[in-house]
């Protein structure tokens, strides 16, 4: 085996262990340089320095401060809106198409907004199917619910009622975001795919911009109120996407149901990729009205 | 069969928030911080130049993230090419001096051995940074991007310009030059 053979061995190694697929095997080859590499991987110099609260101190200080100067349309006001509106009266009178695309939905909360942009997975409908259809897997850990308190941050709001048949498959975490995934029973859930699953987005406290746009696609964004606050519904919102056995993408029609709530977003979603019919909005309304703080 | 739900990416959402509201940036310098400190750790022995220099990285970041897009690469490898071209000023300058100073003691490679009174805890810690200070350069570097920053072997190999099998050569090179070190000792 040549040294390039022997680096990329040591590196897939190197990988399944780092992404805990694996556990160390202490007889294996590069046993040494993997415990080493252990090693690297986990040790934290961070704890022994003290700048870290100082510096962001020094950071927040930095923040009262105005990011930049003031743009020029708010130096000269009256010529910027002037240049804008003719800007936006020729641009309607000589491109017909574009005043459709003006029209379009756009509908907020306080820190998010969703549009009828093309959905994010438009650009792999049109894609050659890949030869290899089997994809690295995405990464997802499976956590209890402490597991996942520590990794987020936050304890979760949990619903005390759930859809007919349906359970707790999963659940995934990382700073400030859970996701918890339900599946019926009796499922076969090495195929794709009937998901609902809810996600819990922490979000600063400090003034809200509504400037994190989300595309959807081309369907309806309603309004509605939940848990007694705005929120938004989409019926069959393009935001889940499958391959089929030849490589191929398919977008998975979703329902959407979002809103905000003590500085938390939370995004809950259906789909069903035998029937096409995810959740009902009457459904999903009911798990969002029961969700609360864990018991134990 | 897999599948992909696209949600708010929790960072993607805390980046575009920090973009308009400064206050945002502090979940993100939680979870940047240790990566950040470590990676300057690798590089930089002295543990004095590491903490200004991790100060000069978060103070450029958070007065650049209007610039950030993240259509053109992750919050991550964008945080990290700043820190990277923040050390690499770093041992520019120092080459640039003509003079010896206690700076250019530390970070050059070590020759003495590590300390021995140090604490239990530390004792690893310390030996393993002194036997880090004396890899090239080049090394060093690989090795906090993929150990302190954890990337993977793609994301470094675009920072680096390198090829994937090349990242993967020197790493593990990097690695048998580093348990040689520690065995020498």
């Amino acid at each position: 085996m040549n040294e390039l053979e022997q680096a990329l061995e040591f590196n897939t190694k190197l990988d399944a262990l780092q992404n805990k697929n694996v556990t160390l095997d202490e007889t294996g080859d590069y046993t040494d340089l993997l415990k080493l590499a252990n090693t690297l991987s986990k040790t934290d110099f961070s704890a022994g320095t003290s700048i870290r609260q100082s510096l962001f101190e020094r950071l927040n200080a930095h923040n009262r401060q105005p990011f930049q100067k003031p743009p020029i349309y708010r130096q000269y006001p009256l010529a910027a809106s002037l240049i804008a509106s003719l800007l936006v009266i020729s641009i309607l009178f000589t491109l017909p198409p574009v005043r459709t695309f003006a029209q379009e939905i756009i509908k907020r909360l306080q820190t998010i907004t969703l549009t009828n942009a093309p959905s994010l997975f438009e650009p792999y409908l049109t894609a050659t199917p890949t030869t290899d259809p089997n994809h690295p897997p995405v990464e997802s850990l499976n956590l209890t619910l402490d597991e996942a308190i520590t990794k987020a941050g936050f304890t979760p709001l949990l619903p005390t009622y759930l859809p007919d048949g349906y359970n707790l498959t999963h659940r995934d975490a990382r700073v400030g975001q859970i996701t918890t995934e339900f599946e019926p029973a009796g499922v076969d859930t090495s195929k794709c795919c009937i998901i609902f699953s809810i996600m819990q987005l922490w979000s600063p406290e400090k003034e809200k911009h509504s400037t994190y746009k989300y595309p959807v696609g081309n369907v309806p964004i309603a309004d509605v109120l939940v848990r007694n606050v705005h929120g938004l519904w989409v019926q069959n919102a393009e935001i889940g996407m499958t391959h089929d056995e030849n490589g191929k993408f398919h977008i998975m029609p979703a329902n959407l149901l979002t809103w905000e709530e003590d500085n938390f977003l939370f995004w809950m979603t259906s789909f069903d990729v035998r029937t096409n019919i995810p959740l009902s909005q009457e459904e999903m309304m009911k798990v969002a009205n029961t969700l609360q703080m864990p018991t134990h | 069969m897999q599948y992909v739900i696209a949600a708010p990416d929790n960072e993607s959402y805390l980046v575009r928030q920090a973009q308009s509201d400064a206050s945002a940036f502090a979940p993100i310098y939680e979870f940047y911080f240790p990566r950040v400190y470590n990676y300057v750790r690798y590089r930089v022995h002295d543990p004095q130049i590491a903490d200004d220099l991790t100060a000069q990285i978060f103070e450029r970041t958070l007065a650049n993230m209007q610039r950030y897009h993240a259509n053109q690469s992750p919050f991550g490898a964008w945080l990290f090419s700043i820190a990277r071209n923040i050390t690499n000023d770093h041992f520019r300058a120092q080459k640039r001096r003509r003079w010896f100073s206690i700076d250019n003691l530390f970070n050059h490679p070590a020759t003495d051995p590590p300390p021995e009174h140090a604490l239990a805890d530390n004792d690893q810690k310390q030996q393993l940074l002194w036997a880090v200070s004396r890899l090239s350069e080049r090394e060093r570097d690989i090795i906090g991007l993929k150990f302190a920053a954890q990337m993977n072997n793609r994301q470094i190999a675009v920072i680096l310009h390198l090829s994937e099998h090349n990242v993967a050569t020197i790493l593990y090179r990097s690695i048998r030059h580093l348990r040689l070190i520690l065995k020498e000792e």
